[in-house]
């Protein structure tokens, strides 16, 4: 399998949803584009878990002559680790939807009848905008040069913008996606500066070639083009503190988007981070290790302490994400420093990023869930205030137990393997206990880990166990429907799979990291 | 690679009954009917697993079979960096996997009968079927911590099902509660009973195995058959004290001294639960790992001669454990309360055999004794407590003395106990002669007359306590009307136990050669002995035979005929009131424990809540929440919704990284 042909599959069905929306309206079936988005993720998904099965290796194809200049791709464990968690998640997204947009529609503050109101909605280009989304991540993950992953990059922001203010009638979204859109374009900007100073120095944007003149020997222009990407791609990773647009993007979205937005968008930021600063910089050279773990603490600490008193629980959400995103830079902070303070330990430095790396799929299925069992709630009761939420749990029980499951997961309560992950990160940071950096790293982030785990817990209670603040209001409520219960029930047994399959799942990362550690 | 049948069976008959739990809830969905047949079926499916281990051993096979599947991985641990999961199979094991499922699956049948109607249905076969697959789990585990996962998973059904009343309704006094006032205990208490007091035996296992999992570097129970030789010699020691602390939780599971007092109380529950739980299987749980530390502490006596206190200390536990206990049944006014004593008091047979057997040099002849007299007692107390289901039932009470004249009414259930209380008393041609007449002469070729004595005495007692439970529950004047036999599913599956028990004594000359040839094979060579024909050969079933009639005979009188009023007698002498009151209060050891150790525990702990729970722990959390609260509503206040502070932030942000990396250097 190449991996142009992952890319070609998704971009073909999005633009056959485009080609063929008219058909649909015709034979009166919107969802059928939901379809077509649900067999492309579907598709994709297993030809890429076949080939992590059978262990394909590294390939990369290029485009025109073997010349500096052209654009190739490459794909190995760790694009295919991504991507699946990418299509994964897109896949859960597409199939929920399909039921959960025709709420949206139904929503519109318009009296037309349903199939204007589709239009006005734009509900014909919402599935082509999911695909682009997840092509232009999975792209990112199969660039294998600066050009390549720049458009690929843009191809995601751009439809991450749209699907932002997607719900063109409410300000907040317009607002949100606006906010989105210049924090991220200078975000943008300042990755394109870092990349055009590396052209400069290197002459070739190809990730080898840049590798060649920067890796091992550099110098201070190549040191603030990091500094350069390591803004640029933090916007999309939402670090503290270009994060402020994350807290009005992620809930003003539709609620599959704000899944796919919280659960692996900002992930993308986190491989661009990984990806250059391990791979084509090497942090044994750029002591870039105190920064980022500085960057890590700040992240999670500041987001911890925000998402305790959110009122609006995908705010909530969405601060635990900028908080789960806090733990994944400070492992490789962590692996960083141990990288140049004590190069012999490189198993340590790859338990860090082990720890990273399984924390990106792990926050991935319990954002995801969350997310997705927070729009059961949206769609039955209409509202984001957790007041109003309160005590829905015996009423909706299939909906909040999964919801549960995603809470555990994210709180790091062991079995599961969202606590394996911390442990993972926690243990790197003890692996040497005469540095005091570490060791106080180490504390904060097991602090952060138990307040975290507090607010989950909490949020859990109230949505479960408390009584309804209003008399008899969630009486009428119900269970969700079915097609929006799957992806849930889906990502539910995933969490708890994952948890029996650690050991393959560790040996699959291993072999990621191989990619970026050698 | 093939993977052949016996691996199979192995993991599947464990595995089985694990569905078949889960399944119960569901399965309760569809109708009570397919619940309850599903649940005997899958009790069905793990006997037949079982049972097809069964021609392994009559092949020529080179045990230990095993099979492993990598479990636990820790790289770096110092200790258990490795945990396999495995089945281990051999001659042992099987034996007691089959013991355990076939009586199983009788008393799933008779459940059918005994639980009609009873609304907790859904919850009783879902923790049946569990305890079912956590038995065979801990019978084939092939390593002390997989056997902690059956062990434990056992202990929690247990705790579940004696507790299976939960109500605790004062109008079930007499069917549901144990034990008259002061010692008068609802279901649930004694669910919770079992539950601590055998985890506190299962600390001491957990760390004995740690010390073993630390010395020796394996758990596993092969490979720790040689442990001594890789262990360090000044090290050495821990070696026989890890398998007494190990041996700590074979005291607290199978209601030994110190540990025996959760076992009478058990009989809050169900009598199917009585007979499969606390008679037949988990009980056995501990005279089960017993015998398998007994190769391992024999081969480690070799290089480490303190290792023979381990037989010492079983064999000395078993013996006082088999009297006391025994003593105590003579008394007991409740019919499962005395069946209860009685297998407290046959465990401790089976242990004293095992202790003996690794002090004697007919180790096989002790070996095979345990294990002979622990599948005839599974067999005859399962089918008592079955019988006895059937009699409570009928009487409507637990108590004895509201029993009497039953034989009349009840043919059936009368002979089927008489059957297997001939079986428990040792009386020739039955099982338990065999097996008994074992035990002894295993105690007296081992050179321990004072357990030989014990041994005795108890036999003497047994005898006593048998014949005037038969008496006083089928002799004598009725004492209600109406009394009818049990239904058909009910008596089937004891009196096939009952029938059992006779048969196996007819056939057992056979069968312990079996047993000896098969279990010989798991001794490691050096310890097979020559069996040679002793003096003492005619001696040991003559004194047993005299002993019974030492002990029956003056109960037939009493209880029987009724000749003579006890209680007078007894009412008559200071010394033998202060006596009964010994006895029937447990030699106060239940009544020390509640007032040295529940009740101090329960005060303190009412103490620490009032004082330091309520006062400085709720201090520190609520200065914590509230702490919390204000701190994020002042970062919250961050976000001001302004595009312009956000880019300042990006902005001033971006400046300080690009110092810090350019500080960081190139």
């Amino acid at each position: 399998m190449e991996p142009l042909n992952i890319i070609l599959i998704l971009v073909g069905a999005a633009v056959a949803t485009v080609i063929l929306d008219p058909v649909f309206r015709k034979v009166r079936l919107i969802e059928l584009s939901g379809v077509i988005a649900c067999i492309a993720f579907l598709s994709t998904l297993v030809l890429l878990v076949l080939d992590a099965v059978a262990g394909a290796p590294p390939r990369i194809i290029i485009f025109g002559p073997d010349s500096p200049l052209t654009t190739s791709l490459k794909l190995d464990m760790l694009s295919i680790y991504l991507s699946i968690i990418f299509s994964g998640l897109g896949l859960m997204a597409a199939i929920y939807s399909i039921r959960y947009m025709l709420f949206e529609v139904e929503h519109l503050p318009l009296d037309d009848p349903f199939w204007v109101k589709v239009r006005e909605l734009g509900l014909d280009r919402y599935y082509a905008l999911l695909l682009t989304l997840i092509t232009g991540m999975i792209g990112v993950t199969m660039a294998n040069d600066f050009f390549t992953l720049y458009v690929f990059w843009e191809l995601m922001a751009i439809s991450s913008y749209s699907l932002v203010a997607f719900r063109k009638w409410s300000w907040e979204a317009v607002e949100a996606g606006f906010k989105y859109l210049i924090m991220s374009t200078l975000g943008s900007l300042a990755a394109l500066l870092g990349i055009a100073l590396l052209y400069g120095l290197a002459g070739s944007l190809r990730f080898d070639a840049v590798r060649a003149v920067v890796f091992g020997g550099g110098n201070m222009a190549a040191a603030f083009s990091l500094a350069m990407i390591m803004v640029g791609f933090g916007v999309t990773a939402a670090i503290v503190p270009f994060h402020s647009w994350l807290p009005d993007a992620h809930p003003a979205a539709p609620t599959p988007i704000s899944a796919i937005l919280s659960g692996v968008v900002i992930k993308t930021g986190v491989y661009a981070m990984l990806w250059s600063m391990f791979k084509i910089f090497g942090p044994a050279t750029y002591g870039f290790g105190p920064a980022l773990i500085g960057l890590g603490i700040l992240t999670m600490s500041f987001a911890n302490i925000a998402a305790i008193m959110q009122t609006d629980i995908k705010r909530f959400l969405a601060y635990s994400s900028i908080a789960n995103i806090g733990y994944i830079i400070t492992g490789m902070g962590l692996a960083a420093h141990i990288l140049r303070t004590y190069p012999s330990e490189v198993g340590l430095a790859a338990l860090a990023l082990t720890g990273a790396l399984l924390h990106v799929l792990n926050h991935a299925l319990g954002k995801g869930l969350s997310f997705l069992s927070t729009g059961c709630y949206i769609l039955r009761v209409n509202s984001r205030e957790i007041e109003r939420l309160e005590g829905i749990g015996p009423r909706m029980p299939a909906t909040t137990a999964s919801l549960g499951i995603g809470l555990l997961n994210l709180a790091g309560v062991p079995p599961l393997s969202g606590f394996w992950s911390k442990l993972l990160i926690v243990s790197a940071g003890l692996g040497i206990p005469s540095d005091g950096l570490m060791l106080a790293v180490t504390i904060i982030f097991i602090v952060n880990c138990i307040v975290a785990a507090g607010y989950y817990l909490w949020l859990f209670q109230r949505l479960a166990f408390k009584r309804p603040m209003l008399d008899g209001g969630l009486k009428e409520i119900s269970e969700a429907p079915a097609l929006m219960l799957v992806p849930i029930l889906i990502l539910a047994a995933a969490c708890i799979l994952i948890t029996i399959m650690l050991n393959p799942v560790l040996q699959f990362i291993r072999s990621a990291l191989e990619v970026i550690l050698g | 690679m093939s993977i052949e049948p016996w691996v199979f069976y192995a993991w599947a008959c464990w595995i089985i009954p694990v569905i078949g739990a889960l399944l119960t809830p569901l399965l309760a969905k569809l109708g009570e009917r397919m619940r309850d047949f599903s649940a005997v079926i899958f009790s069905l499916l793990a006997m037949l697993m079982t049972l097809s281990l069964l021609p392994l051993l009559f092949g020529d096979v080179e045990w230990p079979l095993r099979s492993q599947v990598s479990w636990v991985l820790l790289p770096g641990a110092p200790i258990l960096s490795e945990i396999r999961a495995g089945m281990l199979l051999d001659p042992l094991s099987i034996i007691m996997a089959n013991v355990v499922s076939v009586i199983s699956f009788l008393i799933m049948v008779y459940s059918l009968g005994y639980m009609r109607g009873d609304p907790g249905l859904t919850r009783y076969w879902f923790f049946m079927n569990f305890f079912i697959a956590n038995m065979l789990l801990l019978v084939l585990a092939d390593n002390l911590i997989l056997m902690l996962i059956g062990w434990e998973g056992v202990g929690l059904c247990s705790y579940a099902l004696i507790g299976y009343w939960y109500r605790d309704s004062k109008e079930g006094w007499l069917h549901y509660w144990v034990g008259e006032p002061p010692e008068a205990y609802p279901p649930s208490h004694c669910g919770m009973k079992a539950f601590i007091v055998t985890r506190f035996g299962d600390l001491f296992m957990i760390a004995g195995a740690l010390v073993l999992a630390a010395t020796a570097k394996t758990i596993g129970f092969p490979e720790l058959l040689h442990a001594d030789t890789i262990v360090p010699a000044e090290m050495r020691w821990l070696l026989p004290a890890a398998l007494i602390m190990i041996l700590g939780g074979a005291v607290g599971k199978s209601a030994q001294l110190p540990l025996m007092e959760w076992l009478p109380d058990a009989m809050a529950g169900p009598s199917s639960v009585s007979a499969l739980i606390h008679a037949a299987t988990m009980v056995k749980a501990g005279v089960y790992l017993v015998a398998r530390l007994f190769p391992i502490a024999l081969s480690w006596s070799a290089s480490v001669p303190a290792a023979t206190s381990f037989f010492y200390a079983v064999m000395w536990i078993g013996a006082l454990t088999a009297f006391i206990a025994a003593s105590q049944a003579v008394v007991s006014t409740e019919l499962k309360k005395v069946l209860a004593y009685s297998t407290v008091s046959q465990i401790g047979y089976m242990m004293m055999a095992l202790g003996a057997a690794g002090l004697s040099a007919e180790i096989i002849t002790g070996y095979v004794a345990s294990i002979f007299h622990l599948m005839n007692h599974a067999v005859f107390k399962a089918a008592l407590f079955l019988a006895a289901g059937s009699i409570i039932h009928a009487a409507g009470s637990r108590f004895l003395r509201d029993m009497g004249g039953l034989r009349k009414h009840m043919p059936v259930t009368f002979y089927s106990t008489l059957l297997a209380t001939l079986a428990l008393i040792g009386l020739p041609p039955f099982g338990g002669f065999w097996s008994k007449d074992l035990v002894l002469s295993t105690t007296l070729s081992s050179g321990q007359y004072a357990i030989f004595i014990l041994g005795l005495s108890t036999a003497i007692l047994t005898a006593f306590y048998s014949i005037r439970m038969v008496g006083l529950a089928f002799y004598g004047g009725e004492k209600s009307k109406k009394v009818h036999e049990a239904p058909r599913i009910m008596w089937v599956p004891y009196l096939i136990l009952a029938a059992l028990s006779l048969i196996i004594g007819l056939v057992a000359p056979l069968l312990e050669s079996g047993l000896e040839a098969a279990l010989s094979r798991i001794l490691p060579a050096y310890m097979h002995s020559a069996y040679e024909a002793s003096s003492m050969e005619l001696l040991v079933p003559l004194t047993s035979v005299t002993a019974i009639a030492v002990g029956a005979v003056p109960a037939y009188a009493l209880y029987v005929r009724g000749m003579v009023d006890l209680g007078e007698i007894v009412e008559k002498h200071g010394y033998m009131r202060a006596l009964r009151t010994l006895l029937i209060r447990r030699y106060y050891i239940n009544t020390f424990y509640y007032r040295a150790i529940a009740y101090p525990s329960i005060k303190l702990g009412h103490a620490i809540n009032k004082v330091f729970e309520s006062r400085v722990i709720e201090g520190i959390n609520n200065a914590i929440s509230i702490g919390a609260r204000r701190l994020s509503d002042i970062v919250r206040r961050a976000h001001t919704g302004l595009l312009n502070h956000y880019v300042i932030g990006l902005i001033l942000g971006a400046l300080i990284l690009i110092i810090l990396i350019l500080a960081g250097g190139a």
